[in-house]
């Protein structure tokens, strides 16, 4: 009996022991991060835990007694039920995966194990535990992502093997094997053999994980070829099974490194050979660095100019300047140009601009200041040589008294040079500024029009240019030039500018004009000989006919029976009379024909006022007999010497002159010395001269008032005889007021001439 | 009488006129144009006698300011002009005046004269 009640109770407790299991397990299962899922052999959910509700949306209300094919993806049923039959005939536990739908309809990938539960040694149900294994699969996705679109090439590599296991699109491209192709590769395929050892080493390290920097090494094509990768590996997964190398073809940027470093080169040889001086100073002013040819320059004191101050390279005043300018660039950071800078190097004087341009550190200072030199002297002196010519070229163009232009077309400016203030008067700067607009205006408006259309006409039909126009002082005056030039033609056959020479032909324009005149004067003077000879004649006429009426009346009187004797002899003496003046007249008309063709006359000693004062005699009655008042100032006895008998007719002529045309008032004769000269002149209230026919004065035969008798023999005789004497005749005349002929004959006659 | 004015400044012309005409007709003599308008001014002739070459202004322009005065358009008058000249202007101005070349005949003058004004 005990027994049996130990039996009870050891059953009761194993019975209790067994329960708290189960109650254990059923926790397990409830609270399991895995889906637990209890299904029978028809697939009906017996039981759903909490897991199950989270990972796949239904509550366990909602999916027990219902069939799980709802919650597994079409494609998967089949094999569900596969598995459920498996499970059915005894297969043990296994693990599958599945893709499931949840509630709201998204797939989820599920790892699931199935297992069989027994009552009393049968497979009564079965249990499913499932593993959301989605963000598992989808790092995985986004990390084959990653490894197949790498820029980089990527190898997963056997470490013990040294084969590929795994290769990436840019690995192949890079290397021009397919996938399939690299995947029976290993490194020692994919390297140069005679670099082979040495990326072995390097592959060794790198498996370790010793090596984590990147390391260049040359990689081998399928074609052969050879190009450089940055290659970066470590082990993956810390059984260090397999290696992870990241690939970066490196060949562009060897190549752009090697460029850098070239053109860094070609940038050393440059400032290195440049004919400035290139330098690099620092704070202290010492040479940090300096290129040949600032080297060159004191290579006569020091072998190396780097270390040195610039106070011991350049003297005291040079050094100074300098050193301000350099201050200034360390203080302002500001790059610095000097032009016509002095340097004295030793003896040599020479011109330089200097640019200074500062190099900063990181932090912005001013650590050395970058100058670079240009020595100016042989342009300066070149610059004096072309100065030179052109200052010897302009003096010749000034000599030559031309202007010599250069019209730009496209501005209408007009460079001049040469003989600006001599011949236009205007200053070279104030000339500069006339342009093509002023120079027409400039042209005498006579010939402006001619000259414009000639040079239009030129540059059309490509010809050189070359006109006489009159061109415009800047006084206002006119005077001659000739201006000839040339056209430039650019491409298109337009006239670009125009040179020439503007020069002065004043003087030949006034030989022409000259030339001209006398040719003029020469038909004028046979005019004048033609008018003469009739004036002459008519003036012979005048005694003549009287002779002629008067020996008619004569002939009457003698005729008549008693003839009056006293008339017959009034009219022979008119007979005589005016014999007399036609002689005298033709005497007159001869004297002055041979008078005109003189050039020197016998000369004697003669005292002046003496002659004067013997011919006044003869004409004191005719005067008087005119009512006219006589006024005679002879003042001056000197002797002098000359022609008596031109001198004679000379005061004849003028006394004769003054009586014709003075009707009332005075005649006054003066005679005196001045300035070593006879001084005579006869003054008269006569009708006057207008001063406009004071040139017809002089004219042989010329009368200006053919109404009154006379041959306009007498005042050309007078001027002849001045002449001939040395000296000159003046006029002071105004009409209706009288006249006044001034003689003035210097004393010392010069024979021979 | 009738009356005759003579410009002439050549006064021994005058002798000559007074010898040949003094006798038939009443003379006046002037000098210059001038006195000869005054004494147009002052009596009436039935001829004006003028010397081509006169004093100030010429007997050619003397006569043509006197025709182109209506005052003295029928004052007849005899130019004397020098032998061969053309005078042209006489006629041109006044039909009834007329013109005799120097030198001439006492005949020829008085003809000229008396055809002129009776």
């Amino acid at each position: 009996m005990n027994s049996k009640i130990e039996k009870k109770k050891k059953a009761d407790l194993y019975l209790n022991k067994l329960e708290e299991k189960l109650k254990y397990y059923k926790q397990v299962v409830i609270d399991s991060s895995e889906a637990v899922i209890i299904q029978d052999f028809n697939g009906i959910v017996k039981a759903w835990n909490k897991s199950a509700e989270k990972i796949y949306g239904f509550m366990a209300k909602e999916m027990i007694g219902k069939n799980i094919t709802k919650i597994i993806s079409k494609k998967d049923r089949l094999n569900a039920v596969k598995n459920i039959r498996a499970i059915q005939k005894g297969k043990p536990t296994f693990r599958i995966q599945q893709t499931r739908i949840t509630k709201n309809g998204q797939e989820v990938s599920v790892n699931i194990t199935y297992s069989p539960i027994y009552e009393s040694n049968e497979i009564i149900e079965i249990g499913t535990m499932g593993e959301d294994v989605s963000d598992l699969k989808k790092s995985e996705i986004e990390f084959k992502e990653i490894f197949e679109n790498n820029r980089d090439g990527l190898i997963l590599a056997d470490i013990k093997t040294k084969k590929f296991v795994k290769a990436n699109n840019q690995i192949c491209k890079m290397l021009g094997y397919s996938k399939k192709e690299l995947l029976n590769l290993g490194v020692k395929n994919i390297h140069p053999k005679k670099d082979l050892s040495f990326v072995i080493s390097k592959f060794v390290k790198q498996s370790k994980g010793q090596l984590k920097e990147p390391v260049v090494l040359p990689m081998l094509r399928k074609d052969k070829t050879i190009f450089n990768a940055e290659v970066q590996a470590s082990p993956i997964l810390n059984k260090r099974e397999y290696i992870l190398g990241a690939f970066r073809d490196i060949t562009s940027r060897i190549i752009a490194e090697e460029k850098l470093k070239e053109s860094e080169e070609k940038y050393k040889t440059l400032v290195e050979n440049a004919f400035n001086y290139i330098y690099n100073i620092d704070s202290n002013y010492k040479v940090v660095s300096a290129n040949n040819a600032a080297r060159k320059l004191f290579s006569f004191k020091y072998k190396n100019i780097v270390g040195k101050k610039i106070t011991e390279l350049f003297p005291k005043e040079i050094s100074k300047g300098y050193m301000l300018s350099l201050k200034k660039v360390f203080d302002t950071g500001e790059p610095l140009s000097i032009s016509g800078s002095k340097m004295i190097v030793g003896d040599n004087l020479s011109w330089l601009t200097v640019a200074l341009s500062p190099i900063k550190n990181s932090k912005g200072d001013v650590i050395s200041v970058i100058g670079v030199s240009h020595d100016l002297t042989s342009e300066v002196e070149a610059e004096n040589k072309i100065k030179k010519e052109k200052m010897r070229y302009e003096l010749v163009i000034k000599n030559t008294g031309s202007l010599v232009y250069e019209y730009n077309f496209e501005t209408g400016n007009i460079e001049w040079r040469g003989a600006i203030k001599k011949l236009v008067g205007y200053s070279e700067e104030e000339f500069q500024k006339i342009g093509i607009k002023k120079w027409e205006k400039m042209i005498h408006p006579e010939d402006r029009w001619v000259a414009l259309s000639l040079l239009k006409k030129s540059e059309k039909e490509k010809k050189n240019y070359s006109m006489d126009y009159r061109f415009k002082r800047k006084d206002g005056t006119y005077f001659w030039v000739n201006d000839t030039g040339d056209f430039i033609y650019n491409e298109n056959g337009n006239a670009e500018s125009m040179v020439g020479i503007m020069k002065d032909i004043s003087v030949k324009k006034k030989w022409q004009e000259d030339l001209e005149k006398a040719y003029l004067n020469l038909q004028n003077i046979e005019e004048l000989k033609s008018n003469a000879i009739r004036d002459v004649a008519h003036e012979f006429k005048s005694p003549v006919s009287k002779i002629r009426m008067f020996s008619s009346l004569l002939i009457e009187e003698i005729n008549k029976l008693n003839g009056n004797k006293k008339n017959a002899l009034e009219y022979a003496n008119y007979l005589i009379k005016n014999s007399n003046q036609f002689l005298y007249d033709i005497q007159r008309v001869l004297g002055l024909s041979k008078l005109q063709n003189l050039t020197s006359v016998k000369k004697e000693k003669i005292n002046f006022c003496n002659v004067v004062d013997k011919i006044l005699q003869g004409y004191v009655s005719t005067i008087k007999k005119k009512d006219l008042e006589l006024k005679i100032n002879l003042k001056d006895h000197t002797i002098f010497r000359g022609n008596s008998k031109f001198i004679e007719e000379l005061i004849k002529n003028l006394i004769e002159n003054a009586i014709k045309f003075t009707k009332k008032g005075f005649i006054e004769i003066n005679c005196c010395k001045f300035d070593n000269s006879i001084i005579f002149s006869v003054k008269d209230s006569g009708r006057g001269i207008a001063e406009g026919d004071f040139g017809k004065l002089f004219v042989p035969f010329k009368q200006l008032d053919t109404s009154v008798p006379g041959m306009g023999v007498g005042l050309s005789s007078v001027k002849k005889i001045v002449e001939l004497h040395n000296g000159t005749i003046g006029i002071k005349s105004q009409l209706g007021k009288g006249t006044e002929f001034i003689i003035k004959i210097p004393l010392n006659q010069n024979e021979k001439k | 009488m009738k009356k005759i004015l003579v410009v002439e400044d050549d006064t021994e012309m005058h002798v000559i006129y007074k010898k040949m005409l003094g006798e038939l007709y009443s003379l006046d003599f002037v000098v210059d144009c001038d006195n000869a308008l005054k004494k147009l001014g002052k009596n009436k002739y039935d001829l004006m006698i003028l010397d081509i070459i006169i004093p100030p202004k010429g007997g050619e322009q003397f006569y043509i300011d006197l025709k182109t005065k209506s005052k003295f358009k029928k004052l007849k008058v005899l130019v004397i002009t020098v032998l061969g000249s053309q005078e042209d202007f006489v006629k041109k101005y006044d039909e009834s005046s007329g013109s005799i070349g120097k030198p001439f005949e006492k005949a020829t003058l008085l003809k000229v004269i008396s055809k002129m004004i009776g």
